[in-house]
């Protein structure tokens, strides 16, 4: 099929929003292409980025993780950024975009808290009154992120209804934004969303792939043989992809929450691997739905990779066969989750874990040469994580 | 050809209430009740919808009862059925309101078809905008059923002209920024000024929906220069209260009467018929 009018990548994006946000998406396009580029605003958000979220992060080179995936594993560290995720990159950008667009109130979705946790973050620095929808499921299984949203000042709403995690929170954000469009911007906190959110959310994480690709051939002399990342709306993988997307010899690689199985419709969240082409929350791209179009809930143990969409880009790459998307198990993420914290002094969020699990299949599965170079986005950090972590694998006795 | 229900209609001097119900809420064979009991309290158009799972645009009320239609098992196979045993016995227009993704799954074209064959009169896609909508434009023209689009306070004089030319149903004007929801003051200003600028300035004729609730509020629109007022959320929040905890009606007869009474004043055809 031909691509939507707007925001298109090959068949996938597009804007399908009500036509009540149209006035907005458009001030947020126009911003795009004015104001984002230009010198004043990179200067400012280059500054700030370095001086207050700590740019750049380093790679870091993971020798015991190394012998145990059978290749050589570097990883991006996002979790050094300053709120512990890549997210603080994109909602520095969109909040000072939002301050010049002379916006006093902020809104944002979250699944697992870190977005919500770096919209918190940038509100308070700017002195925007925040407001966070999240999951009412989430909401539990993320209390450390939702405590420190409100120290931060913000509003915490929890949402109800459905699966109450990350698409519940979307749905009432866009409600939100709908009504309060005047003074209020939707930091979305993925490549999701109506044109030009996919666009503009990449752009301001396209700094993850930039570095990294500077510093693995100043550290390795060469670039990788692959690159690997977890995938929930997409943004973390957007960025580290967008900087290797030209280089036909490294493969890209994401990985998907395959939940407690992909047998059961409600046990993964596998949009790309086992999705289909839809409308949701405002672009057409791959989404888990039944034969009617309803759509169907999705499972992770990873609050933020539990979303029954994806980034419209990332359907393109899937379907261009330029990006190839595997399944990870709540299991495999949580064994991955253990033995980088064990053997590297590194504990990951459960999201990247999934990254970084399917890093140690990558050689079995053929999807990279023994002793390939590996690049992996480590996208947050994991001590959000460590109640449910205790909660499913209790300490033993005496251990 | 209900398209042409909807011009006749149009073409009368009397501006037209069309209440809007979700199909299959809070169950199939109620829903059919009530749309029933709307034609008979005076509706003169209806708003149909089909349950989705995400329905974005729309508050608590219309969520609500998307929720109460989906568990009871309205499938989008069981919402044409409805809509065309409500049409087997009323020749008034049906406006069907569906999200984006339920026609993009079946297919524009074969979507389209089934909602013509069932009686719609006109589809409004609320998650479609303009840009996106040749295929739904196409499908519409194919089945002789009209496209509605969706137009708000924020909508500049030249979008507003666009979206009228590109209407062949109606245009339909959201009387305020925001998603849909009852409201209990008074129509404001804005909303009257607002109609009174899209029928000025655009051809098609201008339905005004989101926050109406009483006659009076149907009036000031209508005479503004509305030729159709909806009434949505109201009315779901009136028919939950009929419900109990699992969404089920314990006293249907009471709800029926209750609603079909409230349809002939909101119509305006209770009192004054009553009276003469
Ligand atoms: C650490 C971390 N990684 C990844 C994600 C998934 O989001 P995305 O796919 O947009 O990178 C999240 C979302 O909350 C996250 O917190």
């Amino acid at each position: 099929m031909t691509g939507p009018r707007t925001g298109a990548f090959g068949a996938f994006g597009g804007r399908y929003a009500s036509e009540l946000l149209r006035p907005a998406l458009i001030e947020l396009s126009d911003a795009l292409e004015t104001i984002v580029p230009s010198s004043e605003f990179q200067a400012e958000l280059a500054h700030e980025l370095a001086v207050w979220a700590g740019r750049p992060t380093p790679i870091t080179h993971l020798p015991a993780f190394s012998d145990a995936a059978g290749v050589e594993v570097w990883v991006k560290r996002e979790d050094l950024l300053h709120g512990g995720a890549h997210k603080t990159n994109n909602v520095v950008g969109q909040g000072l975009l939002a301050k010049r667009l002379g916006k006093s109130r902020l809104i944002a979705e979250t699944g697992a808290g870190q977005h919500g946790l770096a919209t918190a973050m940038i509100g308070a620095r700017l002195g925007m009154e925040t407001l966070v929808y999240m999951g009412a499921v989430d909401v539990e299984r993320q209390m450390p992120n939702v405590r420190a949203m409100e120290l931060l000042g913000a509003t915490v709403v929890p949402v109800t209804g459905g699966a109450a995690t990350l698409k519940e929170a979307i749905n009432e954000a866009l409600r939100d934004w709908t009504a309060s469009v005047g003074d209020t911007h939707y930091l979305l906190g993925t490549v999701c969303g109506p044109d030009p959110f996919p666009r503009l959310v990449r752009c301001f994480h396209e700094v993850i792939g930039s570095e990294a690709r500077a510093q693995i051939l100043d550290a390795a002399g060469d670039l990788p043989d692959a690159c690997v990342a977890c995938v929930g709306g997409g943004s973390n993988a957007i960025g580290l992809f967008s900087a290797f997307i030209d280089d036909e010899n490294v493969a890209l690689l994401g990985a998907e929450p395959a939940g407690h199985g992909t047998e059961t419709p409600g046990a993964h969240g596998r949009t790309l691997g086992l999705g289909s082409p839809g409308l949701l929350h405002g672009a057409r791209t791959y989404v888990l739905q039944d034969d009617d179009g309803q759509i169907l809930e999705a499972h992770s143990v990873a609050a933020g990779l539990d979303y029954p969409g994806v980034g419209p880009e990332h359907a393109h790459l899937n379907d261009s066969g330029r990006a190839r998307y595997v399944g990870v198990t709540d299991t495999e993420a949580l064994d991955a989750f253990e033995r980088l914290s064990r053997t590297e002094g590194i504990v990951p969020a459960f999201e990247s874990a999934h990254a970084l699990a399917l890093v140690l299949r990558a050689v079995t599965e053929g999807l990279v040469e023994p002793g390939a170079r590996v690049l992996v986005n480590l996208s947050g950090r994991g001590q959000k994580d460590l109640d449910t972590y205790f909660g499913l694998r209790p300490k033993e006795d005496g251990a | 050809m209900s398209l042409d229900l909807l011009r006749a209609r149009l073409a009368r001097p009397e501006p037209s209430f069309a209440p809007f119900f979700m199909l299959g809420d809070p169950d199939p064979g109620t829903s059919l009740d009530v749309c029933r009991a709307a034609l008979a309290g005076g509706a003169d158009m209806l708003e149909l919808g089909i349950p989705f799972s995400d329905p974005c645009a729309d508050g608590p009320s219309v969520q609500a009862a998307c929720g109460r239609a989906l568990r009871a098992g309205t499938d989008v196979a069981t919402a044409f059925e409805l809509m065309e045993s409500l049409r087997r016995t009323s020749q008034v227009p049906f406006n069907l309101l569906v999200y984006g993704n339920l026609a993009h799954r079946r297919g524009w074209g074969r979507f389209v078809a089934e909602a013509s064959a069932a009686g719609a009169s006109s589809i409004l896609v609320p998650d479609v905008p303009l840009e996106e909508g040749d295929a739904l434009a196409a499908a519409c023209a194919d089945a002789h059923v009209g496209v509605v689009h969706l137009a708000g306070p924020r909508t500049d004089d030249a979008r507003l002209r666009e979206l009228g030319e590109a209407s062949t149903g109606f245009l339909y004007l959201a009387g305020r920024q925001g998603i849909t929801g009852a409201r209990h003051d008074d129509v404001p200003q804005q909303v009257r000024d607002a109609v009174r600028r899209a029928v000025k300035i655009q051809p098609a004729s201008v339905c005004v929906g989101f926050g109406l609730k009483t006659r009076a509020h149907l009036e000031a629109v209508y005479g503004a220069g509305a030729r159709v007022a909806i009434v949505g959320s109201a009315l779901l929040d009136r028919l939950a209260t009929h419900l109990d905890e699992h969404g089920c009606p314990p006293d249907r007869d009471r709800l029926l009467e209750d609603m079909e009474h409230w349809f002939g004043e909101l119509s305006g055809h209770r009192p004054q018929q009553q009276e003469d």
